[in-house]
């Protein structure tokens, strides 16, 4: 009896000690310091649910994806000269103080500013933008087809649109209402459309990297916004598959307003790549899953989100 | 630009100064407003202090007794006649004095009570080289002395900041001034004496009252200016005071005030201002909450960057249990924010929140703030950002967070759940120093680091607005004091201009 026992002992030890043994081959620590990245999905809103269920089917992924590596981009000010110049602009070029410095170019009524560091860059009709002028009214908003047609005809004619870049979506950006404090129904004083140009990669979208046109009342450019990651190709990895993508939702909770969420459903599920806020470091752009759908609280139900890094090798961080 | 017979000046000064003695005496009771003001208890109640008289109005402790604020009257000029049509008395708007892109001084028909913002370059700082094209119509330049009444002011006496002067003017004129440069500007001093003084305002851009007048403590009870538009006084500023009199009205550059003091006291002036900030975060919820993970370094990249300004000094900054929610409550629902983020111009706070209020981790109070417990304002607190979930919904922030302005700029938040972030917090204030506006400031910084999503997160801002114009920006439109323009609400703004901006960056 007392020998069938060690037997049954020594056994479970032997699996115990080879399970663990395993784990980190598939998930290899994390790289440390900022890059737990999930943690940093909005610590706010990202709540466990007990349940999750799945309500759409899920599409064919790729075994293996590439992997890219972020490269620096510095702007010189003959950059940002010429890349003023594509929006007519013809200088001098300032330089901003602060912590971040940048290139600065005013020529009435828009403000061209390009980061030295990181390429972020923005186009900007101030008086326009903020939010109160007469012809941002809704009712001189054009359409959102011709908000598209509009951003993309000043995207092209001026050689703004970088390669990679696929149209995404138009959608509200700013919105400005006016309330007298006796009450009254808000009066809507201020409305624009952000079209939404992507980046690519391996034909994936790269969530974070794009340009953006923000289109004002008779269709006039307010802003032009561009946030762009700098890659080369590293090499290729096996991917999460989605099913496990789910399972990993589970322990990551899901970023939603509403308050103690019991039940998900998850809605949509799809790959693509997260590039992180400009200035901040990344050293690789990974194959992620965007996940979202619908939540339910215990008096409310609402939506939510959440990204779950496919690539198991480079561990748990979403960079 | 009219010229003016030089050789008649001394003259007619003289003239002007005999007349002047007869009216010596600040005339009292001359007028008396409608409503009575409200007042809040000031740091004491001994002579010179402005007290409530149990009744909701206010009196000044005097040597020569108790006099009631809404009674006192600054003196009229002399020759000055009540204007012939007569106009409502507002004094929100008084009419320009001074036009700071072309840095000219606006005089207007009739009287006019006016004063340099910034000392003035040798050679162009005297009355003769300033004001020796107006036809005065024989009324000369007077100044005023507490001690010794009205006095006419000589060709070469010194036109100085924080001194007011009058003179009348027998049709428009804008006068250039010529200012020193900035590294020749120092501070000013002026000594003022119990009873009506003659202030000039001091400093480029307006401010309110309160600011201006802040130096003084409780020695000052009233500030009234003189409406060159209406050719009469302006609604005073009380110090302490509320609504129409509110101590939070604007003071304008180019203009005077009389300053009724209740003690001597120096206004000292520094070229450069100070003001001051706050920040709170709280990461911790003691598994009552999720814990926020870069709450700290948000709060204190915001604190640590705006520290370096020449103009700013953080106040204090506290995190988890040390974050309280009676430093943000109103004495009047037994909180103690006069002492803490209502006693700095900028407040900032990272933690959750809900439409209804943000949440503290320690029970030394509540956990939470409610919006009905604030009351933001009515000491010193100008523009609040509530780094904190849904706090600014599109659909309940006017009604809930609305009552909370009094004397308040604007708050900034989420309209929809948020995000945090360790740079959010620096980047924020870099932004702010670069005179960005505070929304500006705000939306771009949210934009940039909330995570990527779906275009359902968005920042907001809920703004005071002053004069119910939809095509004016107001409070939108404030730059943190000493990095651009803004402009000072009244303590019941007469609504609100809200506004959302999506963080879009998604697949």
């Amino acid at each position: 009896m007392v020998g069938k026992q060690i037997v049954i002992g020594f056994t479970l030890l032997v699996l115990l000690v080879a399970g663990t043994a395993l784990i980190p081959a598939e998930y290899p620590p994390d790289d440390g310091g900022t890059n737990g990245g999930i943690e940093i999905v909005g610590p706010y809103g990202v709540q466990g649910v007990s349940e999750i269920t799945l309500g759409t089917a899920l599409m064919w992924y790729p075994e293996q994806t590439m992997v890219y590596r972020a490269v620096d981009t510095i702007i010189s000010r003959d950059d940002a000269l010429k890349i003023a110049e594509r929006f007519g602009m013809s200088g001098p070029v300032e330089e901003s103080g602060g912590r971040i410095k940048c290139y600065v170019v005013k020529d009435e009524p828009y403000t061209f500013e390009i980061e030295k560091e990181a390429g972020y860059m923005t186009y900007t009709w101030n008086d326009r933008y903020s939010g109160v002028d007469p012809r941002d009214r809704p009712e001189n908003l054009p359409t959102d087809e011709e908000c598209r047609k509009i951003a993309e005809a000043f995207l092209t004619s001026h050689d703004l649109l970088p390669e990679g870049a696929v149209f995404s979506s138009v959608s509200q950006g700013g919105k400005g209402t006016f309330s007298n404090h006796s009450g009254g129904a808000p009066i809507v004083t201020y409305e624009d459309r952000d079209v939404l140009f992507t980046d690519t990669l391996s034909g994936l979208p790269v969530t974070g990297s794009g340009i953006r046109v923000t289109v004002g009342g008779g269709g006039d450019i307010l802003k032009v916004t561009k946030r762009w990651r700098d890659v080369e190709p590293y090499k290729e990895f096996p991917i999460l598959p989605p099913e496990e993508a789910l399972e990993e939702l589970k322990q990551t909770g899901v970023v939603t307003a509403v308050s103690s969420p019991k039940r998900a459903i998850v809605g949509e599920v799809r790959l693509c790549y997260y590039a992180t806020p400009p200035g901040t470091e990344q050293p690789y752009l990974k194959p992620t899953y965007y996940v979202s759908g619908t939540v339910e609280g215990e008096n409310e139900t609402g939506t939510f989100f959440q990204y779950i890094p496919a690539v198991p090798e480079l561990g748990k961080g979403l960079y | 630009m009219r010229t003016t017979d030089i050789s008649g000046y001394l003259v007619r000064a003289l003239i002007v100064l005999l007349v002047a003695g007869i009216a010596v005496a600040p005339v009292l009771g001359e007028q008396q407003e409608a409503d009575i003001p409200a007042f809040r208890t000031d740091e004491g109640s001994g002579p010179g202090a402005v007290a409530p008289d149990g009744e909701g109005a206010a009196i000044v402790m005097t040597s020569a007794g108790p006099i009631a604020v809404e009674n006192l009257v600054p003196p009229y000029p002399p020759g000055w006649e009540p204007p012939s049509s007569p106009i409502a008395r507002g004094g929100l708007y008084p009419a320009t004095a001074f036009d700071p892109a072309s840095n000219t001084l606006i005089l207007h028909p009739g009287w006019n009570l006016v004063s340099t913002p910034l000392w003035l370059v040798d050679g162009y700082d005297t009355m003769q080289a300033i004001f020796s094209g107006v036809d005065t119509a024989g009324r000369g330049v007077l100044g005023y002395n507490c001690s010794s009444g009205w006095e006419s002011m000589g060709p070469l006496d010194e036109f100085r900041p924080l001194e007011g002067i009058w003179i009348y003017a027998n049709g428009s004129y804008q006068i250039p001034l010529y200012f020193k440069p900035t590294q020749e500007q120092t501070g000013v001093t002026n000594h003022l004496y119990s009873g009506w003084n003659v202030v000039g305002f001091w400093d480029v851009h307006q401010a309110c009252a309160r600011d201006m007048l802040l130096p003084l403590g409780s020695t000052w009870a009233t500030a009234q200016g003189y409406d060159a538009g209406t050719q009469d006084y302006e609604v005073s500023m009380i110090n302490g005071g509320t609504g129409s009199y509110s101590d939070q009205r604007l003071m304008f550059p180019g203009k005077a005030y009389w300053v009724s003091m209740t003690a001597e006291r120096d206004l000292i002036c520094s070229y450069y201002r100070t003001y001051s900030f706050c920040a709170e975060w709280v990461g911790d919820y003691h598994g009552m909450q999720i814990p926020i993970t870069w709450a700290d370094e948000e709060a204190e990249g915001f604190y640590n960057t705006l520290d370096w300004s020449s103009s700013w000094t953080g106040q204090f900054i506290n995190g988890d249990d040390a974050a309280m929610e009676r430093h943000w409550k109103d004495p009047a629902f037994g909180g103690m924010d006069s002492n803490y983020i209502d006693n700095t111009h900028l407040a900032f706070f990272t933690g959750h929140g809900w439409e209804g209020g943000f949440v503290f981790g320690t029970a030394a109070d509540d956990y939470e703030l409610n919006y009905s417990e604030a009351r933001w304002g009515n000491t010193k607190t100008d523009w609040i950002v509530l780094a904190s979930c849904n706090v600014l919904n599109e659909s309940t922030c006017t009604e809930y967070w609305g009552p909370a302005f009094e004397g308040l700029h604007s708050i900034c938040g989420f309209d929809t759940v948020g995000a945090a972030h360790p740079d959010m917090g620096w980047y924020f204030a870099d932004l702010l120093m670069k005179g960005k506006t505070i929304w500006e400031a705000w939306y771009t910084t949210t934009d940039r680091y909330v995570f990527p999503n779906d275009g359902s997160l968005k920042s907001a801002i809920l703004a005071a607005d002053i004069d119910g114009d939809l095509s004016t920006p107001d409070c939108l439109d404030d730059h943190i004091y000493g990095y651009g323009s803004s402009i000072n609400p009244p303590g019941d703004p007469l609504g609100f201009q809200y506004e959302t901006d999506s963080c879009k960056w998604e697949v």
